[in-house]
């Protein structure tokens, strides 16, 4: 019986092509196993072959992901893989990225089913653990020999036509996805199951998923308060008179600025209050009291902080959710970042 | 180098929850930063009394509430 084909994908670094000097390498694609990849093929054992070890650096994918990822594509097809094995990334942001992406145009273009590996924290999680099957690994190389027998495990009953319908089963991050089951007992008496277990200090499975959020570490202050430029942003929906962005007054996934160069306080006439998550009509009297510009001109005057920011930036926070969240976050910071600011007073209703 | 933050919110377990640093209690989710129950001379001291503390928040070290 011919074996199982298998293709291997490994960054620079794990290939064998170098360190970050070659993290410009291009696409290439060589017979056999190549490194980590030899001690993938042990575990995986008879039946199994690395056919070949697809390569590329860490930069030249990042730099144009889908045309990597499509001549990729090209150069794997060729030897006919019946599965693809890339990384593990480990927490390797550039290689994680890599690796999922490459999984799922092989399983979009291909149709061949492609795992990978990494660790929680690598973003590449969140970003294909919907699509690709991606086994949980520690942060480092370290645990190179446990997440390769991880995903030898996985190769192993995926050959075997195991659908992995659960993936969290399998050792992966799950696919997030609900369906209806029929269960023994109804959900009060899983309840107190559950909450006997966990008095009982015994393991057990909550079947409700909580969102995690960030741990942000703070960020020190750069410069002294008085020289510092600070400014002012809202989750409370500020915007100016008549909404001429059309900021959504709930489920945003974005944000929009207010200029306020020259301005002492608000006042009704210039901007109000769009926001479905409570009621605007105290703020809407008097809009310094959600976004507070009147005290901070104050106390700009009187040298408390360096420099009061020109621009608002406001957004409607309610029922957003954490990925919106997290992109406008972002994209605020950076534009306050390129503008210059070095600290923030976020009001928040 | 990023930016340092205090946020200024009434529901502050929501902000704990979500793992915001540097937190200032707001005067109520109506009105973070004043109160239409106050004449306007008492609602000014009430809101630059919260952008004090705000600001005092920045100058920590963000582990611990400021106010």
């Amino acid at each position: 019986m011919e074996s199982f084909r298998i293709v291997h994908y490994l960054n620079q670094f794990f290939g064998q092509l170098g360190g970050e000097t070659a993290a410009g390498a291009p696409p290439q694609i060589k017979p056999g196993a190549i490194g980590s990849g030899r001690v993938l093929q042990n575990e995986l054992g008879n039946g199994f072959e690395i056919v070949a070890t697809a390569l590329c650096g860490d930069n030249c994918f990042a730099d144009a992901p889908e045309a990597t990822a499509d001549e990729l594509v090209g150069l794997i097809a060729e030897f006919r893989p019946q599965l693809v094995i890339a990384g593990p990334a480990f927490n390797s942001g550039r290689y994680g990225q890599s690796c999922g992406m490459l999984c799922a145009a092989l399983q979009d273009r291909l149709g061949v089913p492609a795992i990978t590996g990494m660790h929680e924290e690598n973003p590449g999680v969140d970003q294909f653990r919907r699509r690709v099957l991606i086994v949980r690994t520690g942060a480092t190389a370290r645990s190179m020999a446990e997440a390769l027998r991880s995903l030898a495990a996985l190769a192993r009953r995926i050959a075997a036509g195991d659908a992995i319908d659960r993936p969290a089963e399998a050792g992966c991050f799950p696919h997030g996805m609900k369906r209806p089951v029929v269960r023994d007992k109804t959900a009060a008496q899983r309840a107190i199951d559950m909450l006997l277990h966990k008095l009982a200090g015994q393991p057990f499975a909550t079947e409700v998923s909580v969102p995690r959020f960030d741990r942000v570490a703070p960020v020190k202050l750069a410069t002294a308060l008085s020289a510092a430029n600070v400014a002012l942003v809202t989750d409370g929906g500020l915007v100016v008179k008549g909404n001429p962005d059309r900021m959504p007054n709930g489920y945003c996934d974005r944000f929009t600025t207010i200029p306020i160069g020259g301005l002492e306080r608000f006042t009704t006439d210039l901007v109000e209050a769009h926001h479905g998550g409570y009621d605007t009509q105290f703020v809407n009297q008097d809009l310094n009291r959600l976004v507070p510009l009147d005290a901070m001109r104050e106390l700009e005057r009187e040298g408390a902080i360096g420099h009061l920011h020109e621009t608002v930036y406001a957004t409607a926070g309610l029922g957003m959710s954490l990925t919106n969240a997290r992109k406008i976050g972002r994209e605020i910071g950076a534009r306050l970042r390129n503008e210059g600011v070095q600290a923030v007073i976020l009001t928040s209703t | 180098m990023g930016i340092a933050t205090a946020q200024v919110c009434s529901m502050r377990q929501v902000a704990t929850m979500v793992g915001s640093p540097r937190i200032v209690t707001g005067r109520s989710v109506l009105h973070p930063v004043g109160d239409p129950g106050l004449d306007l001379d008492a609602e000014r001291a009430l809101r630059r009394r919260i952008l004090l503390d705000a600001l005092k928040a920045l100058g920590s070290n963000g582990t611990r509430d400021a106010a």
